[in-house]
């Protein structure tokens, strides 16, 4: 006993003059290793902001609100060579299809220009949503890289896919999450900078609808009116205004991967669809209730009533959950006809 | 004087940790992929060792037999993160390049095989002229692989390209590719090692 207490002393003695030498070594190049993280944020913050000379050290979380969507990590204030405020640089993470770390830089003016926006982190799928970084992939509507066409835009237009900006084809759920994330980062900027021209981005939501929320949302001031539902459907709803009906809805329930799937379909007088929402969805976490999220529902607004989305191509499927996808795509293909039918016999 | 050189052209050649002891291997296959990388790894093993030797040297007689294994893991680790810290601060590209392997140098069996072998029962002069044997012995076995990987595979000789990137074969950047030039040297050694035992056969 005595000779293991001797033993287990003598051990610890050697360690604490290893743990004594170590530190010492530490202090002298810690501070060193410091400035090399220093060095290279500061380079990346020049590379979003070249106008600017210097920048602030991060600003006092206080002066933001914390982020819906994304969290912001820090703020810095980009000057000129007098030191004045000519614009900020945002450095936020948020989800995207996995997720990013960004840093993007708006100008002081009334329309908070983007003055550049990059990447820091990315953890989406190779080949798809990881190309959103990729200083070689072009995209072939605007001709610059993912991150770079962000460079003169207005953030006071709000970040709109296939409107305001483009996507990466195949990675739709990547592109839509790095709006919200720039949506939220370019709000910040406005609180910063004391411009009031970006408003505050809604929560995105991954929880199913009630059929009020999307209705309201959907058709926002229009007045909603049940209609007798067509074969084939639960409920049927037309919208109207003042110049009469300008859409419909209808309610339709499949079969999905686990369970049913019950989804609201919305088309416009003009045969567009106006949205889908998901009212029910018991799929697999994490790939078929990706479904719920707004990166996926959204981008059927737009698309043209009478699309069959059974066909591949129409639209981007959840990757690795191709049943859900499929029942889904099934299901809006139905409820669409069926809405359009309600949407000619309401006129 | 002759002494201390046998002991150091023994860890070059007679008893090369890489060739003949067949020890440390797993690090060798994977920095090996450009010059600079094997160089880098070479030294920061080197240090590594050196010090480990002189310092289990220096200490041998105060080291409790019964203790010994765990008491040359706290010395050897502590060398390697002041190694790791050293080069984080002052050679970053090194670092990053060596990446996970600068840690694993803690686990290297040759660092470990000449602690408990060579440091444990030597003068701490033997100890350092050993060390310094045995790691000059890795490096260059390092290079010649490095030189052969990073010139067929990446087509470039230290960071100058050579070869056009249509002509290099990927297969000597991957790991097999490792495998087989390190296979290559092991039978060329062999083969050196049969024809000097056959002269010495003959001149006997």
């Amino acid at each position: 006993m005595k000779q293991m207490i001797k033993l287990g002393l003598i051990l610890a003695l050697y360690a604490a003059a290893s743990c004594f030498c170590l530190s010492l070594v530490n202090m002298v190049t810690s501070p060193v290793i410091a400035g090399h993280a220093n060095e290279a944020l500061k380079a990346g913050l020049k590379e979003v902001f070249s106008e600017a000379q210097k920048f602030s050290d991060p600003l006092d979380s206080t002066l933001y609100t914390a982020g819906a969507n994304a969290k912001i990590d820090n703020v810095y204030q980009a000057l000129d060579g007098s030191g004045n405020v000519i614009g900020v640089v945002i450095e936020f993470d948020g989800k995207t299809y996995d997720h990013a770390r960004m840093i993007a830089g708006f100008r002081n003016d009334k329309d908070l220009t983007i003055t550049g926006v990059k990447f820091l982190e990315l953890s989406d799928s190779p080949g798809f949503g990881q190309r959103a970084q990729d200083p070689k992939e072009i995209l072939k509507g605007c001709g610059k890289t993912f991150y770079g066409q962000f460079e003169g835009k207005k953030a006071s237009e709000g970040f709109v896919l296939g409107n305001t900006y483009e996507a990466i084809s195949g990675a739709t759920i990547t592109s839509t999450s790095v709006g919200k994330l720039l949506e939220q980062a370019a709000f910040t900027a406005g609180e910063v900078l004391g411009s009031s021209s970006i408003k505050a981005p809604a929560k995105v939501r991954s929880t199913p609808f009630t059929e009020a929320e999307a209705l309201s949302e959907i058709f926002g001031e229009n007045t909603v009116n049940t209609v007798a539902a067509p074969a084939g459907c639960e409920k049927a709803f037309t919208a109207s205004d003042s110049s009469g009906v300008t859409g419909a809805a209808v309610i339709v329930s499949g079969k999905s991967f686990n369970d049913k799937a019950t989804l609201l379909i919305a088309v416009n007088k003009d045969s567009i669809i106006a949205g889908v929402r998901v009212l029910y969805l018991n799929d697999t976490p994490g790939l078929g209730q990706k479904a719920l999220e707004e990166s996926f529902y959204s981008q059927f607004t737009g698309k043209k009533a009478d699309t069959d989305f059974t066909k591949s191509g129409t639209y981007d499927a959840i990757a690795s959950a191709t049943i859900t996808s499929n029942s889904l795509a099934q299901l809006i293909k139905t409820g669409a006809e069926l809405a359009l039918q309600t949407v000619s016999q309401a006129q | 004087m002759n002494k201390n050189l046998s002991i150091f052209t023994n860890g070059l050649i007679k008893e090369n940790p890489l060739l003949i002891l067949n020890i440390g291997l797993c690090s060798s296959l994977a920095v090996t992929t450009s010059v600079f990388n094997g160089i880098g790894m070479g030294f920061g093993m080197m240090f590594v060792l050196v010090m480990s030797e002189l310092i289990i040297s220096i200490f041998r007689k105060l080291i409790p037999d019964a203790i010994r294994l765990p008491i040359f893991i706290i010395v050897i680790a502590a060398f390697t993160t002041i190694i790791q810290l050293l080069l984080e601060a002052y050679m970053p590209s090194l670092s990053k390049a060596l990446g996970v392997f600068l840690p694993l140098i803690v686990v290297n069996c040759i660092i470990m095989g000449r602690v408990e072998s060579f440091a444990s029962k030597n003068s701490p002069l033997s100890s350092v002229i050993d060390a310094f044997g045995m790691g000059f012995g890795y490096t260059w076995v390092l290079v010649v692989i490095s030189l052969i990987r990073e010139l067929l595979g990446s087509g470039s000789f230290f960071g100058l390209k050579l070869i056009p990137e249509d002509y290099t074969i990927a297969f000597f950047s991957r790991a097999p590719g490792g495998f087989f030039v390190f296979g290559l040297l092991i039978a060329v050694t062999a083969a050196i090692k049969k024809s000097a035992q056959k002269k010495e056969g003959s001149v006997k």
